[in-house]
């Protein structure tokens, strides 16, 4: 029998070329980049890696957290005094602001339910600690706390200047939150002076927005407020999105080009308002 | 005598042990993950890139285009972008690595830094290409600049580093 045993003779000359064995995996990431980009098949792949590398994720939270709690341990007596009298006075502030708001929305719906309207959505809300943003120029996204278990994909997050963005990918154990500057997300907008209805679009760049689709005659001025119009059942209404800063018309097309700047320094916050989405809705990305 | 016995070239035998090599890339991506943002993201360096460089220059049949192909996929993951820019650009540095190993190698420190610069330089710039043809932003000008010239200055430190490159193995 052993005689019949074939021994496998080397089937290929040598190993192919390095343009060859370059070319296909450039070939192979362009499978992937169109799969992940215009098809969304490697969300699975990007949740298995997170598992995978969460122990150094963890590591390499530690810095930004020690700087945290440093900070907490580091403050004197006397700041802590000082602050402490600010917010307790802000509360004061607000108490008599809150008092007038639960007045307005008794009044409110007793005149809704006496034409038969639907109450406006309540939108319960629950405060998440920021990670951190992933290391990438192009692109505004902030990591923040709590995973599936707590967030749902496509709730809105707010900070007390407004709002925020929107949860993009919910992982086990953190989540991640692309801002309304980033070039994938639109908000339904208007304008608080007018009351006109548009949408916002972010524009890729830290802190801007732009309003397409504007016709040249429309009443809007640079220092005008954007606030969210909550028409999409998403973003609560009223909340802040931006202030225009420039409105500039051009005569050989019929739409003005609008530059909007949102309030938001993105660094600064070490917490967020993660509130629920009224229909869980998946993201527009 | 000991000149005429044949020898293979100490440059193609892998001396590094595969857990150090794991060891550096699992460090480098480390150092990615940590919260860069800002000014720090300019002085970035490319570690992972420059890691391949180092492994596909001195462990070629170790490190390959596999490899490089697969590290890709961690740093678009880090940069929680979309997969296969890495992937694309990191198979691009390995084919002009190996196009350009034995240069590299025969040169002194300085001069494989002017390769080093390059190399990183060129696929920095290519990511950047691919973002844009994506319809991502084109980065400020510091982004294109500084994170290869900080990658070229720490291979220039790299005899700062322990054990750097494969000794030759004398014949006893």
């Amino acid at each position: 029998m052993s005689r019949f045993k074939s021994h496998p003779g080397k089937l290929f000359a040598s190993t192919p070329p390095q343009w060859l064995k370059s070319g296909l995996y450039a070939l192979l990431a362009l499978i992937c980049l169109i799969l992940d980009q215009h098809q969304h098949r490697l969300e699975a792949f990007r949740q298995t890696l997170h598992v995978w590398t969460l122990p150094l994720q963890e590591i390499a939270n530690l810095p930004m957290l020690t700087g945290h709690t440093l900070q907490q341990h580091l403050v004197t007596t006397e700041q802590l005094q000082r602050q402490n009298e600010v917010l307790q006075r802000r509360i004061l502030q607000q108490a008599d602001a809150v008092h007038q708001v639960q007045v307005l929305q008794r009044q409110l719906s007793q005149l809704r339910a006496l034409i038969n309207l639907k109450d406006s959505p309540q939108f319960p809300s629950h405060l998440c600690r920021v990670l951190g943003t992933p290391a990438n120029p192009y692109i505004q996204k902030l990591r923040i706390e709590g995973g599936s278990q707590s967030i749902a994909l496509g709730s809105p997050v707010l900070t007390d200047q407004g709002l925020l963005g929107q949860v993009t990918e919910v992982f086990p154990e953190e989540s991640e939150v692309t801002l309304i500057s980033n070039r994938d997300l639109t908000v339904p907008v208007e304008v608080e002076r007018t009351g006109l209805r548009t949408l916002a679009v972010g524009s890729g760049y830290q802190g801007e927005l732009w309003l397409p689709y504007v016709p040249s005659g429309t009443d809007l001025q640079k220092g005008d407020v954007l606030l969210t119009s909550g028409i999409d059942g998403l973003y609560p209404r009223g909340l802040t999105v931006g202030t225009v800063i420039s409105v500039t018309r051009h005569r050989s097309t019929a739409f003005a080009e609008v530059k909007v700047h949102t309030n938001l320094g993105v660094d600064s916050y070490s917490l967020v308002l993660v509130t629920t989405p009224a229909h869980p809705t998946t993201p527009p990305e | 005598m000991d000149s005429l016995t044949p020898q293979i070239p100490a440059a193609l035998r892998q001396t590094a042990s595969s857990s150090r090599i794991l060891l550096s890339f699992l460090v480098g991506f480390l150092i990615l993950l940590l919260p860069w943002h800002g000014m720090g993201l300019w002085f970035r360096p490319d570690l992972l890139g420059l890691l391949i460089i180092y492994w596909g220059v001195y462990e070629p049949y170790a490190v390959g285009t596999g490899t490089a192909f697969l590290l890709g996929f961690l740093m678009d993951f880090a940069e929680s972008h979309v997969f296969g820019i890495h992937g694309l650009t990191y198979s691009l540095l390995y084919f002009l690595i190996q196009f350009y190993r034995v240069r590299i190698l025969s040169f002194y420190r300085l001069n494989q830094m002017l390769h080093v610069w390059v190399l990183l330089a060129v696929s920095q710039w290519a990511e950047y290409l691919i973002n844009g043809i994506l319809g991502y932003i084109w980065p400020a000008w510091p982004l294109w600049l500084f994170p290869p010239l900080t990658g070229a200055i720490l291979w220039l430190m790299l005899p700062l580093f322990p054990d750097r490159s494969p000794r030759p193995v004398s014949p006893t």
